[in-house]
């Protein structure tokens, strides 16, 4: 338990008043999206002088819910309360005017203004010649002194550590004295002596009679300094009880266990050669001291919550990290460095963010398909329309994307047809060792089953897979052994005999005693 | 409970020197320009006669007004390429106005300002309903005041009213009164960016429109504020050439544009938005005048000028931190 | 007229306009083309003369060479404005190399043109990461204070003879700035969609990230670009003082 939770858990529950109204009640929402449901049917109360925590696996409707919470969303239906009066929906501006601040994970602060000024951006306080800084650096400065920081408002925020931004986030929430405060998931994005920090600036808000929604993957936080719990599973609220009368394994077990849907085929146990070592490979700030090795024919997972390295990993495995010490070596040689040199090796790399790094938009699927391997193409020294189409129809009905239609731009195809058109220009170039970064991530079911069915494939043919993935039960389905991250390092090592859902979740929150000896292989 | 410390507000001395680190090229800037004065002052009595510093002064404002409109319109993210055919279409019609139609200076300067506002209200619309892209946008404005230019008169036209001469001309005490003018306009430049409520949301609307939506500021207005100001402005430097000269020419302001950019771009100020400085603004006009001025004084061949001041802009750009790309 | 047939009338003569207005603004540049065109024929009839067509295409084919180049940077998310410095530049040392008549010098002069200015552009771009707009700007203004120092202002002579054939001088009564026009437009789109740069190059301008992951050597790729600018800008400016 870090430490200053167990002394803020007590302060706590002194603080919240059950008595008068709640600040906030939205009662049966529902949200969804193309057809999708994202949240059915969420009540949610949160009182005055409350730290109420929401917790609940990725995609469990937490992002949508505050996001209408916050007037960014319109909810299907549903009724939001809050200070007495009831809107079926809000506006952002109508959420600022009725005191709800959100602090997003990603913040809005404008780098070239200073600290006071972001916090008091609509609203700057006027002096004598117009909009005077002296004056608002003291309104800034008094802010920051109530949440026990000395920090100079005059500082440009572009200069701040992380943890300061986030303070003047929360600043700029207290300048428009909202009484409800939203944060998304704060800590993962702080060291650990920050969080600390930034509980005791939690405890201070609560002392101040707010409420706080707080999210957060993390058990320890969650129980101990919030006052209530909600849980989220699947776009319902499961669970909503006082952290006093929780524990950990109660929490996990709300959050979890579902049906093992049968997606996943049937896994022979491979014969392993060899062919990725990674030896106590360090990127600074992001991961430590990793080891990792997966065989010819063998499908290792990586699990891990938000900040816990896997992406970092994957990415450093074709070099696109600052490698700063260890070694990463395929089938006996030095890694590549350049995601071009790893491909000519045998090793490709499927990133996490489709849209961000793996779709060419407003190009065809064949363009997308072909992007990497264009020299197979080549006949005289010119691509060859007739060999592409050749190839892209291969790929398109070996891996079945739909529509079949391969001059279609890519944007217009679902997300697990992209998600499968950059599967197979990955797979274009026959690599040996394949990773794989959040690979069904906004996949329907049917692709997902498609997907899992490519990648046993793969394996039995004697490729290597490596698996990054926070759906525990795919890495469940499909890996052979489950390394799990936590915070940039590996934390326990589970073989596919030992592995449930419970043992992940666990590890990957690092509650005490889950950690490995020996972490490795 | 025990306090959160981070780092303590510092003295006065301290964040001088931090802004300093900060704008490191703005203080170049000067710096160099300081090297320059100082040493051509040993080595020109021309130039150390104070006439000349004031006649440099003077020789700066029409790339002065320029730049400054420039500016606001570069914070709030976007790029007004027709500042030159603004101030000729001005110049050129008060000048015709005067002479052919024998208007009164008290009517037709005022009016060639609103003139001004107005063309600047009209890109600033059309950027800001359509979300136009400001550079393509003011180029094709520049396209059609060009013609609208040569339609006013295709030729020099009569000297003007000796009253529009004095605005050049008249003096205080030997300072004449434009560069006092001048002086004045830079502080209230000054004051709107740094101290209005307005300034504050132009870097915001420049610097990230998601975060000044957020905040409740309406984009909008601000950017059609901003491109009013850089017409104005640029009304503004017209009218001045025009009581420099004393004529109505359809080559006015030739080239005005590039140099409002250029003097930004070596001022510091990004041209994606959202950040630079009157600071910075200014020290640029004052280098690029004063090398200007000691190109005529030690008699620089035109021709090297430009190739000089295209080397600087290089210099400029590339020291300048480089920006992430949107 | 009943009302649903009034609403279905008007709603059908709707979307017919919204069609016609999604293919203009399609086609927005040859609607543009055409509709001048129009009413040329009305107010300057003098236009449609074959002497002032052929003008016109050669004008055309000058400009449209320029345009391949730049076309390229633009694929790219790039710019190149230093262009026009860098044809006029090319078209005064083409002139001027009657007076020296020495063939030689004019040929490594406009190397060295293209080079320096390709080779700066990509500098900037690649590793001061300055943004293509600036950094070309810059490039602009350099070029052409280049040109003016160069000619101290005096204009410059007029073409050597082979090069007025190449610029007024026709084959088969095609003016050859045309033919050049067409085949570097045959050999642009040859490029673009058949060989591998030509992908890279669309990859990197659609998603820079991605092109990344994906192997495309994207600073190369850029350079690429700068240099045809160039090359395009010098050619267009031979061409032009011919």
């Amino acid at each position: 338990m870090t430490a200053g939770t167990s002394a803020s858990a007590v302060q706590g529950s002194a603080a919240t008043d059950k008595s008068s109204p709640p600040l906030l009640r939205l009662t049966g929402i529902h949200k969804a999206f193309a057809g999708v449901p994202a949240l059915k049917g969420v009540d949610f109360e949160l009182r005055q002088g409350e730290v109420h925590a929401l917790a609940g696996e990725n995609g469990a409707g937490k992002s949508t819910f505050i996001k209408i919470v916050g007037g960014a969303y319109t909810p299907d239906s549903g009724t939001i309360e809050v200070s007495g009066q009831r809107f079926a929906a809000l506006t952002p501006g109508q959420a600022r005017a009725m005191g709800i601040a959100i602090v997003y994970q990603e913040f809005n602060l404008l780098p070239d203004l200073s600290a006071a000024e972001n916090m008091f951006l609509g609203d700057l306080p006027r002096g004598a010649f117009g909009y005077s800084p002296r004056r608002t650096e003291e309104m800034a400065a008094e802010i920051l002194r109530r949440l026990g920081s000395s920090l100079d408002p005059s500082r440009l925020v572009g200069e701040l550590t992380v943890a300061e931004q986030q303070l003047v986030e929360i600043g700029a929430a207290l300048a428009l004295d909202a009484r409800v405060i939203v944060m998304d998931e704060p800590s993962t994005v702080l060291a650990n002596d920050d969080v600390a920090m930034l509980h005791q600036v939690v405890n201070r808000l609560r002392a101040e009679g707010r409420g706080i929604i707080y999210i957060s993957h993390r058990l320890d936080e969650v129980l101990g300094l919030a006052d209530r719990v909600t849980v989220f599973k699947d776009g319902e609220k499961v669970l909503t009880a006082s952290t006093s009368e929780m524990d950990h394994d109660r929490l996990i077990r709300s959050m979890i266990g579902r049906d093992l849907v049968e997606l996943f085929p049937d896994r022979k146990p491979p014969s392993p050669g060899r062919l990725l070592e990674v030896n106590r490979v360090t990127v600074p700030g992001k991961i430590f001291d990793i080891d990792v090795s997966v065989g010819t024919g063998e499908i290792v997972g990586l699990a891990g919550l938000g900040g816990s390295g896997k992406t970092t990993l994957c990415r450093a495995l074709v070099g696109l990290e600052n490698v700063s010490s260890g070694s990463i070596s395929l089938a006996g040689k030095p890694a590549p460095r350049s995601p071009r040199s790893a491909q000519g090796a045998g090793l490709v790399m499927v990133p996490e963010d489709r849209k961000a790094h793996g779709i060419f938009g407003g190009h065809s699927v064949a363009f997308n398909i072909t992007v990497a391997t264009l020299d197979r193409l080549k006949s005289l020294l010119l691509i060859s329309s007739a060999k592409e189409r050749v190839l892209v129809d291969g790929a398109m009905s070996e891996f079945d994307i739909r529509p079949r239609q391969s001059a279609l731009d890519i944007v217009n195809l679902s997300g697990g047809n992209q998600q499968k058109a950059v599967l197979a220009r990955a797979l274009s170039s026959n690599p040996r060792m394949i990773v794989l970064d959040e690979p069904t991530r906004g996949v329907d079911v049917g692709a997902k089953a498609e997907i899992y069915s490519l990648v046993q494939k793969l394996a039995q043919s004697g490729a290597g897979i490596l698996i990054a993935s926070s759906d525990v039960t795919e890495l469940l389905g499909m890996c052979d052994r489950i390394l799990v991250l936590n915070e940039g390092r590996l934390v326990r090592t589970l073989t596919r005999e030992e592995a449930s859902e419970e043992a992940i979740v666990r590890a990957a929150a690092n509650v005490p005693g889950t950690a490995t000896p020996s972490a490795g292989h | 409970m025990t306090t959160v410390t981070h780092t303590a507000a510092p003295s006065t001395g301290g964040r001088a020197a931090r802004w300093a680190g900060r704008n490191a090229a703005v203080v170049l800037v000067f710096a160099v320009t300081a090297i320059l004065v100082v040493g051509a002052s040993f080595m020109s009595e021309t130039f150390r006669d104070p006439e000349n510093f004031v006649d440099i002064l003077r020789q700066s404002i029409p790339l002065a007004l320029a730049t400054i409109g420039q500016l606001f319109v570069m914070l709030a993210g976007g790029t007004d390429m027709s500042v030159g055919m603004i101030a000729r279409v001005v110049g050129l019609g008060a000048a015709v106005a005067m002479t052919t139609a024998g208007l009164p200076p008290y009517l037709v300067l005022p009016l060639g300002l609103a003139v001004g506002a107005l063309l600047g209200l009209i890109n600033g619309a059309i950027v800001a309903r359509f979300s136009a892209q400001p550079f393509i946008l003011t180029l094709g404005t520049m396209g059609i005041l060009y013609g609208v230019a040569l339609a006013i008169s295709d030729g020099p036209t009569k000297l003007v009213p000796v009253s529009v001469l004095q605005i050049y001309e008249m003096s205080i005490w030997s300072i004449p009164l434009c560069v006092l003018a001048m002086g004045v306009v830079w502080l209230i430049a000054w004051w709107a960016l740094a101290r209005s409520h307005f300034g504050r949301a132009t870097y915001a609307v420049g610097g990230s429109p998601v975060v000044a939506r957020l905040a409740g500021l309406n984009s909008n207005r601000v950017i059609i504020l901003c491109y009013v100001l850089s017409g104005l402005t640029s009304a503004a430097a017209g009218l001045f050439l025009l009581a420099r000269s004393g004529v109505g020419n359809p080559t006015m302001a030739i080239g005005l544009e590039f140099q409002s950019i250029v003097a930004a771009a070596i001022g510091g100020i990004s041209l994606y938005g959202g950040r630079g400085s009157i600071l910075g603004a200014f020290g640029a006009v004052l280098l690029v005048t004063v090398i200007s001025n000691l190109f005529d004084l030690f008699q620089f061949s035109a021709y090297w000028q430009n190739l000089a001041l295209g080397v600087i802009v290089v210099l400029a750009v590339a020291i300048h931190k480089s920006e992430k790309p949107r | 007229m009943s009302e649903a047939a009034v609403i279905a009338q008007s709603s059908a003569t709707r979307a017919g306009a919204v069609r016609l207005l999604d293919w203009l603004s399609r086609y927005a540049a040859f609607s543009a083309v055409l509709l001048v065109l129009l009413v040329a024929a009305f107010i300057a009839p003098a236009f449609f003369t074959a002497g002032n067509l052929r003008a016109v295409l050669i004008q055309s084919a000058i400009l449209g060479i320029v345009v391949i180049g730049q076309t390229t940077a633009l694929i790219a998310r790039g710019l190149d404005m230093s262009v026009a410095a860098v044809m006029t530049f090319a078209a005064v040392l083409v002139a001027q190399s009657t007076a020296t008549g020495n063939f030689g010098l004019l040929i490594f002069q406009l190397v060295v043109l293209t080079g320096l200015v390709g080779a700066a552009n990509s500098l900037l771009v690649t590793w001061r990461r300055v943004p293509p707009f600036v950094a070309t700007f810059a490039m602009l203004i350099v070029v052409d204070g280049a040109r003016l120092a160069y000619t101290h202002g005096q204009s410059a002579g007029s073409a050597p003879a082979w090069l007025k054939f190449l610029g007024s001088g026709a084959i088969a009564g095609i003016p050859i700035p045309v033919v050049i026009w067409a085949v570097l437009l045959v050999v642009a789109y040859v490029c673009l969609n058949r060989t591998t740069w030509g992908r890279w190059l669309y990859a990197v301008g659609a998603n820079r990230g991605a092109a990344r992951h994906t192997g495309v050597a994207v600073d190369a790729v850029v350079v690429s670009t700068f240099f045809l600018t160039a090359i395009s800008g010098t050619l267009a400016g031979i061409l032009l003082s011919g």
